[in-house]
């Protein structure tokens, strides 16, 4: 039972990570290889307010997604303006030097040995350090996140968004800023990352840098690029095949140590296909580029 | 009538090739300009030119009283000028109606903050605005495709659609690039009638077309260039 627990609560969590790359990709156009640097983000300023200056969840969380934020901002000034590969490329440069500073700044970070003992969210005094509490915890964020894209595609800015994504000059050409839109969008997808890092590192107690690296990013993406960018049912969808495919291989009995590497390479396979014969995935509306 | 675009002495060079050379012309607030030539005259340059996504080497730009040479191309879009590519550019994966909407200028629920802190005034204008997308789709007898994907549509379609956001946005110069082009003869007459009651409605057009025929039965004056110079600027009466 604990182990379905465990299943739910990673598929939340990969759910909130799908629907945040699928807002720059899906929403955006914007091909993005640092999914993992705001993920990462929300992780270790969570741990880090919580594990040295005694912060509790409630009080490190607006912390992480605030520095999510003005990262984002930041880099959405700076790579923001630049268009397709370069943006991609510079989401790769951002990937990187995230992942230098964690791995080297052991002082604060811990380095490769990561920050241990991250104390557990507590809601009114109920200790939320059970299976179960976690997967309705993580559960109530995807509900949140959700509920806001219940709101937020039905607003004009969201339409402009998308206006920005199928063609920014003439976004241009109408007397509206492209780059605005896109800003919007990035600090957006890195508000959802820094909640399902915060959520991650509550729940494992345990973080280091291995789990934020630009594999993480790349799988992420592949996430979205299966279920299909450009709509909320995409990137469920891949986070589910994503979750549930191991879950598959131990039905049929296959050994753990085998089922880990045969997963990553059924997974590789199916997004092959996926790109060869359904390029916008499976419930996706918009093609990648 | 008073003069809403003054382009004196504009001059534009690289590399050793000057693609337009002492151009000047005024035009006139709600005519028809036809600008014609060879390919290479200079045509596109100078609408590169008027829009900001190219600077001028020499000369002066004045447009409703602005000079807008120091203007980068978003302010001056959001002065009132705006450009009708050759290609239609329109929001592909968007319906119709969310296209024309995307294009009107000032729409509060376009700004995040406005969003949160007036967000329902903000939903009540975006329902004026779909109204009055769905009242110009009717006027321009194209309301069977307000509930289509944009990019679905025939390239004609596509370029009428373009052309309704122009109306949508609120423009008071509109600079068309090749509008015929590509248009069989009805959707051409159909193109010419919409523009021509643009024109009515106050909108300033400056056309680049090589259908010269099609062109001028609706132009108020006609500027041709050759070699990044201009030959001639007549007046015509359409009869």
């Amino acid at each position: 039972m604990n182990y379905l627990l465990y299943i739910l609560v990673m598929l939340e969590i990969y759910t909130l990570l799908a629907l945040s790359a699928n807002q720059k990709v899906g929403m955006s156009g914007l091909l993005s290889f640092a999914q993992a640097v705001f993920y990462g983000m929300g992780a270790y300023v969570t741990a880090i307010f919580i594990t040295k200056f005694g912060f509790s969840y409630w009080l490190a969380l607006p912390v992480a997604i605030l520095t999510c934020v003005l990262v984002a901002l930041l880099f959405s000034f700076i790579a923001g303006k630049v268009r397709e590969l370069y943006f991609s490329l510079a989401t790769l440069a951002l990937q990187v030097i995230f992942f230098s500073i964690v791995f080297n700044w052991t002082s604060i970070t811990g380095g490769a040995d990561g920050i241990r003992k991250i104390s557990h969210p507590a809601i009114f005094g109920f200790e939320i350090n059970t299976p179960s509490s976690f997967a309705v915890f993580g559960g109530f964020w995807v509900l949140v996140v959700l509920l806001f894209y219940g709101w937020f595609l039905k607003t004009p800015i969201s339409r402009m968004i998308k206006a920005t994504r199928d063609d920014q000059i003439a976004v241009l050409s109408l007397g509206k800023n492209p780059n605005y839109y896109k800003r919007i969008s990035i600090i957006l997808s890195a508000i959802i990352a820094g909640i399902a890092g915060s959520l991650y590192a509550t729940y494992s107690a345990y973080i280091d840098p291995t789990s934020f690296n630009l594999d993480e990013s790349i799988l992420i993406l592949s996430i979205v690029l299966i279920g299909g960018a450009g709509r909320i049912i995409g990137p469920i969808t891949g986070a589910l095949i994503y979750i549930l495919l191991p879950k598959l291989l131990e039905f049929i009995q296959m050994p753990d140590n085998i089922a880990a590497n045969i997963r990553m390479i059924i997974f590789g396979v199916l997004l092959v296909l996926i790109v060869r014969f359904k390029p916008k995935g499976i419930f996706g509306k918009y093609l990648i580029q | 009538m008073s003069c809403i675009l003054n382009i004196e002495n504009l001059n534009k060079s690289f590399d050793g090739i000057t693609p337009v050379k002492d151009v000047s012309f005024k035009i006139k607030k709600q005519s028809i300009v036809l600008i014609t030539g060879e390919n290479g005259a200079g045509k596109t340059t100078v609408f590169n030119l008027i829009t900001g996504l190219e600077k001028s080497t020499k000369g002066k730009i004045i447009f409703n009283g602005n000079n807008i040479e120091t203007k980068s191309a978003l302010q001056i879009s959001q002065l009132g000028i705006i450009r009708l590519y050759q290609q239609p550019r329109l929001f592909k994966n968007l319906l119709v109606w969310e296209n024309l909407v995307s294009a009107a200028q000032n729409n509060i629920g376009n700004s995040f903050l406005n969003l949160i802190l007036k967000s329902k005034i903000a939903r009540q204008e975006d329902e004026t605005l779909k109204q009055k997308a769905i009242n110009l789709l009717t006027k321009f007898g194209l309301q069977d495709l307000s509930n289509k994907i944009a990019g679905e549509l025939s390239y004609g379609q596509q370029k009428l659609i373009s052309f309704c956001m122009i109306a949508m946005n609120g423009t008071l110069l509109a600079l068309l690039d090749e509008p015929f082009a590509g248009l069989n003869p009805q959707t051409i007459d159909r193109f010419s009638n919409m523009v021509l009651q643009m024109q009515s409605e106050g909108i300033t057009l400056l056309i680049i077309e090589h259908n010269i025929t099609k062109a001028l039965a609706i132009a108020d004056s006609h500027i041709e260039m050759k070699d990044g110079i201009i030959k001639t600027i007549n007046s015509i009466v359409n009869v």
